[in-house]
Parts: structure tokens; sequence; C-alpha cells
């Protein structure tokens, strides 16, 4: 298990990491933790950040932008985010205030999360060339 | 000459004035001296007007008759002004409030409560009317005490009716959005929801509260939500759907949206609303074989045995 200030990370294999964020996380300074977090997931050849939200009660506008901002960081290092265990109270909240849908995916559980088939990556799809070519 | 009489005349009758007796003091002297009669007055009257539809027994109208008397009886006792904060008052309030509870759980309507109250303080004055040392100014006094002591109690009575109706109304109106919008496991991991009716903003967040809380207990991995109910869609009710959808799945399950009618989808495309992203299915059933579809569950006819 890695820790980089506010936030646990445990590999759990196959390239699945999960990430869990203590109380010392500051989602207004999503700056602090994108390189040491870019390089630990390179590191650990990660291909799916699930991310445990359970703690967190509220998901407001500055946590979204940090959830936002995470995922944009993920798929610079084409990790698929997954987030997991939201709080019904919180996904209410959040659906009230959202445009769109998030561009990460959402997953009950962490088993559930790790149950989803693997998205395909960037490299896999430049390897496997233009969908239906031969 | 003659005016001078006329003066004097004018004077005296001005010193022989009787000074009007304190109302209170006049209505338990009046109370006092024909309380047989007013007793027996009123309980035909209530049996008149409860006994005869069965309201009342004949033992209840004798008793509230009493109790309603010993009740005015010591109001009166208690001063000249009528406190409405005084215990007697309060207790007469009581009295009234119970009362009317009886008999409306007894089928009957606010207008029979009103004309028993009526017919009350016509039993009063007309016993004044027979006393015949009650001056004009007495009369009036008494008159004025009753009508405003009685239409009180009208009043309070009839707040407290509006207060019960209105908690009567509100507890329908939340066992009918609770049975209105079902939410039902109708297989492991599967929740269906059908909404019926119309999906305003206060029915919107029940729906999501309850629908978010069973995705959570169910551990639900598909949610159904059915349409095919609803009678009409605006742009509220088209936010309101896009929230349920969004907030599924940020709890991680797969929202699949069925029974959208040709004049729903016309109103959803005219409102701009995009459902792109959103598994959408005809009919109910359509849905429901979606849902197994993605859980890995087939549904089929068994084979005959033999």
């Amino acid at each position: 298990m890695a820790r980089i200030e506010g936030m646990h990370l445990t590999p759990l294999g196959g390239g699945d990491v999960l990430l869990e964020p203590g109380e010392g996380l500051d989602p207004g300074d999503p700056d602090a933790y994108t390189e040491p977090l870019l390089a630990w997931l390179q590191g650990q050849r990660a291909r799916r950040l699930i991310y445990d939200i359970g703690n967190v009660a509220l998901v407001d506008r500055l946590y979204y932008a940090w959830l936002l901002r995470l995922e944009r960081l993920c798929r610079l290092a084409d990790v698929e985010l997954v987030v997991v265990n939201m709080r019904p109270v919180a996904a209410f909240a959040l659906a009230r205030t959202l445009d769109g849908p998030p561009p990460f995916s959402c997953a009950l559980d962490v088993d559930r999360a790790r149950s989803r088939p693997p998205r395909r990556s960037a490299a896999d799809a430049a390897r496997a060339g233009p969908a239906g070519s031969r | 000459m003659a005016k001078g009489t006329t003066a004097k005349t004018s004077k005296k009758t001005k010193t022989a004035k009787v000074q009007p007796r304190p109302v209170h003091k006049l209505l338990i002297e009046l109370l006092m001296l024909n309380a047989g009669r007013i007793s027996e007055v009123i309980e035909r009257e209530g049996q008149e007007i409860f006994g005869q539809a069965n309201l009342l027994s004949n033992e209840e109208i004798t008793d509230y008759s009493l109790e309603f008397l010993e009740l005015f009886a010591s109001l009166l006792h208690a001063g000249e002004r009528i406190d409405r904060r005084g215990p007697e008052y309060r207790a007469l309030r009581e009295f009234f409030n119970g009362f009317s509870k009886r008999i409306r759980a007894r089928g009957a309507s606010l207008d029979e409560f009103v004309r028993y109250i009526q017919f009350l303080q016509r039993v009063f004055l007309e016993n004044l009317d027979a006393s015949e040392d009650v001056s004009f100014e007495d009369a009036r006094a008494v008159i004025i005490l009753l009508g405003s002591l009685f239409n009180d109690i009208i009043l309070d009575i009839f707040h407290i009716y509006l207060e019960e109706k209105e908690r009567t109304i509100q507890a329908q109106q939340e066992e009918l959005r609770q049975t209105s919008a079902p939410v039902t496991e109708i297989w492991d991991g599967v929740l269906t929801l059908p909404i019926i009716g119309t999906l305003d903003s206060s029915r919107a967040m029940t729906v999501m509260e309850r629908l978010l809380g069973r995705i959570e207990r169910d551990r639900a991995k598909a949610v159904v939500m059915d349409v095919t109910g609803v009678s009409s869609i605006d742009t509220q009710v088209s936010h309101h759907l896009v929230q349920m959808i969004r907030a599924i799945s940020l709890m991680g399950a797969e929202p699949i949206l069925t029974g959208i009618r040709p004049d729903i989808a016309r109103s959803l495309t005219s409102l701009n609303i995009d459902l792109g992203r959103v598994t959408t299915r005809s009919t109910l059933a359509e849905g429901l074989k979606e849902a197994f579809r993605r859980l890995g569950v087939h549904v089929g006819a068994a084979e005959a045995a033999g």
C-alpha cells in the first residue's frame, strides 16, 4: 500500500488500483496530487483506478471538480476511473447539480467495479486499428 | 311651565336608571333559577339532533348536557370578563372539541355541531326573555357575551376541523405518492419503478430518495423505470427524469427507461432532452429482458416434460 498525503492507494492486481481518500485530502488543491499520483499509477502499470467515495457525505461542486481533474489525469495515463460506493444522499445531491453525465464510470462497490470488463485502452485501440477494418 | 315639567321628569328618569348587573352574575342567576328546565331543553334538543341519527345515546346526551352546564357555570364563576387563556375557557373548548370529534367520528357533519351550539345560545336567550326583571342593557350584555363566546368556540372547532382535514389530505397524498411509484425488486439485482401520473418536484424527490436507498440496500445492478403511466411531460418532468437516471448511474446501477409513448417522445425531442446515452426500450417487458441480458440471466419457456 502506498500513501500520498491525503489518500491511500492499494494495488488490487490485474492493473486495478484502489484509491481511498482520507481526511487530509484537499480537493481544492488538485495540483498537489497530480504529479505524484500520475507517477505512482504509471509505476504500477495501472489500468483502472477505483475511487472509493463511501466516506464522502456530500459531493459538492468543489469535490466534483476534483473528480473531473482526476479523470482527465487518468485519461492521460490511459487509466479508467471508476467511482464506487457513492452514498444515496451524495448521488441525489450530485445528480441535481450536474448538467451532463459524468465522464467517469460508477459502480456500486469495489467488487462490482473489478468485475466490469476493462475499458479498451488507447493503446489497445491503436494496436487493433480502425474498428471494422480487416 | 310645560318645559320645566319635562325637564324634571327627564332628570327623574336619569336618576332612577338601574345600573346593569354584571353579565356573568346575571347568567349564573339564570342558570341557578332555571337549571332543571335548561338542562331538560338541552337534552331534548340534543336527542332531536343527535339521537335520531344514532350519533349519541340518550345517556351520552345527558352526560354531555350536564358536563356542558357545569363547565359553563365554572366559566361564569371565574369572573366578568372571559379569559380566553384561562383554564375554565380551555376546559370548555376541550369539551366541545372532544364532543365534535366524537359525533364526527360517528358520521355527523360540522353543520350538526354548529346547529347544536346555536341552539345552546338560544336556550339562554329564551330563558332570559322569560325573566321579567332583566333590563334591556342586561339583555344586550348577555347577547354580546353569549354571541362572542359561542362564536369563538365554533371558530376554534372549525380550525381544528380544518387542521384535521389538512392532515388527512396530506396523509392521503403521501400514501398516493408511495403507491403510485412503488420500487420493486423483480429479480435479484433488478429493480422496477413504474411511474404513474405527474412527476412534480416534491414527488420526484421522494421517489428518487427511496429508489437510491433501495439500490444501496438491494445492491441493484439495473433499474427499469417505466413511464407508460406518465400522463404528460414538460420541461420540469423531463428534468426530473434525467436527474433520476443520472443518480441511478452515479450509484453504479444501469438505468433502463421504458414505455415512452409517441406523444411523450415528441415532447422530449421538442424540449431538446437528450436521452442518447440512456438505454431505452419500448415496453416494461423489453426493459426487463434487457436487464436480464445484462445480468446474464436467460428467461424462456421451459421445455415440455417428457
